[in-house]
């Protein structure tokens, strides 16, 4: 995963648009205005509470395993589409970031690797 | 300029211009206009006269004559002391007294001579040696056996050439003070000559363009007579400190004299040497001419009975006079004179330029003053501003300068490049581009004094701006008020603030102050045309002034790519909501992801405190059918709202 500093961990910069195409796919997406009278009156939109809910998963809150029961409880949605948008936000979302991640490992060990090499030893041929 | 320092030169010119008047009128033996007893004895046609001086008309146009007068008159004392300088020191440089050593044998001549003509003598001595030793190996040429009856005079002569030369410069030096001797009339009495010819003509307040025309003639012709003595000066200084220098290196010039190879750089010598021998001859001659035609006017047979004005344009004969027989003297062509003359045919146009020029800006300055200041106060200020401060001249020099690219007379930029140029802003630039930020900061506060300070001052904002390091410390009020002092500096100079717009957005209203006001009187103007009848009053002008300031904004941070917006827009900008309103979302995506912690942080926390006023927006935006603008507003706001980047 890409760290911007110590504590934070970056999630990809589609993240925000893959949240909100799955509103609308789960039918729970709300428009601006609504989104800004929650926020007046000091509800969590629900475009919110997944960004913080993911949040809480990458900084280890609670595991993987209870995000489709969280997010049942805090966007008030049945069990079957919370597994099911659970089943999303980690296939569009938290996989690729792992994945990144791993990518972004590999490549610092190779690097490492050819670093060692020693640049001054006389070529065979 | 500093206020401080505008009041106190308002007040210098309102005290001199109270007691000019009077001086004036008391000088013509009354303090009402000229006939005003036979006015009144006339009767009902007198009284018209009579009141038509005293009507509101007739002291205004008095007022303006003063004030015209006044300042022509501080004027004409600083060209008249110049004028006065450099009588002093031509006399001085053409009297007899002036240097008291010779021209061929002083102490540092003597000192550098001996030098030069020690080198010489060894280079004597190894020519020898290369024509003996060519001779003996059989292998000169008719050429090498010329060359040594003269290395053997040349020899003899280097020995005698402060001699020969001290009799050219005395030949040359007996001619010319003969005419200079004849002519110090001129040198010595010129300026009271020309003042008591031109007294009267400050003795009555005539109409305001009479009272300018006077005033200019009159500076005008001290400015001029003043410089054609100082070139005077500067040519007989220049006289003998080239003629020392001849001298000193004339043992090395003769040798040079031997050789083939070498003998142009003798040539170049003896045709300097003879010029600058020569040179004060035409220039005294003509000294000798100008003063005799001083003298025929004074005795009044060379222009005989005319007007004041006349006399005075009679006093530009003898000086116009000078001027040419200067130009015909450097026409000799001696080295140091024809640098003068570049200077010098450059310098009037220069000089000529630079007072047209900032007479003009200041007038168009004034003008412009006069038209943008509110009330009468306000007016008043705006001609004093405009007329006599840098940032007027210079607005006023903007106008003719934009006025002359729009008629096609100068080509597109001529101002912008002319601007940049005339302030040597470039050079300023690469000089202060290794300063470190915090230096920067401390130029970009400092107290100016000189217009030099103020370039720097403008040139670190511009920097700081670049390099996203324009911030001041202190209270926000505080901090506002040093950043718009700051920009309307670095504006004046015209110093390229489009850096400054990138790091602080929310700046641009100011850094484009003039594109505010202009869309701000368009706004004006609209509500006017709808609302026809309704004043604007305070609240509905400020309710424009946010929205014209929020369109700029808008327009600004959109042209800003997000990897820039990300880089280079300072993490502080976004706590202005005109900055976040104007974000785009491919902008707000790039900061979540890879912008610092405290601008994610900032942009987050303005989008949360901001919610109320973010929603009127939206529907203000409806409501004046920019669907697209509400559109793309509430994009953003979903988009802050779902990114996991922001928290």
């Amino acid at each position: 995963m890409n760290q911007r500093s110590n504590k934070k961990i970056i999630f990809s910069e589609h993240a925000s648009d893959i949240i909100c195409e799955l509103l609308e796919k789960y039918k729970i997406d709300e428009s601006a205005e609504q989104i800004l009278d929650k926020m007046v009156e000091e509800i969590e939109p629900n475009g919110r509470k997944i960004a913080n809910l993911l949040q809480e998963i990458v900084h280890k809150k609670f595991s993987k395993k209870d995000l489709s029961f969280e997010l049942a409880k805090r966007l008030n949605i049945s069990a079957k589409e919370a597994i099911d948008l659970s089943k999303d936000l980690q296939e569009k979302i938290l996989f690729p970031m792992e994945d990144t991640s791993s990518e972004g490992i590999s490549q610092v060990k190779e690097i490492t690797i050819k670093k060692s090499k020693d640049i001054y030893q006389e070529p065979i041929d | 300029m500093n206020k401080k320092y505008l009041t106190f030169f308002f007040l210098f010119i309102m005290g001199v211009t109270l007691f000019t008047p009077c001086y004036n009128t008391t000088a013509n033996g009354n303090l009402f206009p000229e006939g005003w007893k036979e006015d009144i004895n006339k009767g009902a046609e007198g009284a018209e006269t009579w009141n038509e001086n005293l009507s509101v008309n007739g002291m205004v146009k008095w007022v303006i004559s003063a004030l015209i007068g006044g300042v022509a008159a501080i004027l004409l004392l600083i060209t008249q002391a110049f004028v006065e300088f450099s009588q002093i020191l031509l006399t001085w440089v053409t009297s007899e007294g002036f240097i008291n050593i010779k021209f061929t044998s002083n102490p540092f001549v003597d000192i550098g001579w001996n030098m030069m003509r020690d080198l010489t003598n060894i280079l004597i001595v190894l020519g020898l040696v290369v024509i003996a030793l060519a001779t003996i190996l059989r292998i000169s040429s008719y050429q090498m056996k010329k060359t040594l009856p003269l290395l053997l005079i040349v020899a003899l002569l280097v020995n005698f050439t402060p001699m020969l030369c001290g009799v050219v410069i005395d030949a040359s030096n007996i001619v010319m003070e003969h005419f200079l001797k004849a002519g110090q009339f001129l040198a010595k009495s010129y300026l009271s000559a020309m003042i008591s010819g031109i007294s009267d003509l400050w003795s009555v307040i005539g109409s305001p363009s009479s009272m300018l025309a006077t005033g200019l003639l009159l500076v005008g012709t001290s400015l001029f007579s003043g410089i054609i003595f100082l070139l005077y000066a500067a040519l007989f200084l220049f006289r003998y400190v080239a003629l020392w220098m001849l001298v000193i290196v004339s043992p090395l010039a003769l040798f040079c004299y031997i050789f083939p190879a070498t003998k142009k750089i003798w040539n170049m010598w003896l045709s300097q040497f003879i010029q600058w021998c020569f040179i004060g001859i035409p220039a005294a001659f003509t000294i000798y001419l100008a003063n005799e035609m001083t003298r025929l006017m004074l005795d009044g047979e060379l222009l005989g009975e005319m007007s004041s004005m006349g006399k005075i344009m009679g006093y530009i004969v003898p000086v116009s006079f000078l001027a040419v027989g200067f130009f015909a003297s450097l026409q000799t062509g001696a080295i140091g004179a024809s640098m003068i003359t570049s200077k010098v045919r450059q310098a009037p146009q220069k000089i000529g330029g630079a007072i047209a020029v900032t007479t003009g800006a200041g007038i168009v300055g004034a003008a412009r003053g006069l038209k943008e200041g509110e009330g009468l106060w306000g007016k008043i200020k705006g001609v004093a501003k405009g007329g006599f401060t840098r940032q007027g001249q210079e607005s006023g020099r903007e106008t003719i300068g934009k006025t002359l690219e729009k008629m096609h007379v100068v080509r597109p930029g001529f101002y912008e490049a002319n601007k940049k140029k005339r302030l040597k802003l470039a050079e300023e630039e690469k000089r202060m581009k290794e300063l470190s930020p915090e230096e920067l900061q401390r130029i970009s506060e400092m107290r100016t004094i000189f217009p030099a300070d103020e370039i720097s001052k403008a040139t670190a904002v511009k920097l700081l701006g670049d390099s996203g390091n324009f911030e001041f410390k202190g209270s926000p009020a505080e901090v506002k008020e040093k950043e718009k002092k700051a920009i309307d500096l670095a504006n004046n100079i015209g110093v390229d603030l489009s850096g400054l717009s990138k790091s602080r957005p929310e700046l641009t209203p100011i850094i484009n102050s003039e594109k505010f006001n202009q869309q701000l009187q368009t706004e004006i103007n609209n509500f006017q045309k709808k609302n026809k009848g309704i004043p604007i009053t305070v609240p509905i002008r400020a309710e424009m002034e946010k929205g014209v300031r929020r369109d700029i904004i808008r327009e600004q941070v959109r042209k800003i790519s997000a990897k820039n917006f990300t880089e280079k827009v300072s993490p502080d900008s976004p706590k202005d909501l005109d900055v976040l309103l104007g974000m785009t979302a491919s902008q707000i995506e790039n900061v979540g992801k890879l912008g610092s912690d405290a601008k994610v942080k900032t942009i987050f926390d303005t989008y949360n405190t901001n919610k109320k006023e973010i929603k009127k927006e939206i529907k203000k935006l409806v409501k004046d059918g920019k669907i697209g603008e509400a559109n793309k507003l509430s994009i953003l706001v979903k988009k802050i709202n779902s990114d996991p980047n922001f928290i």
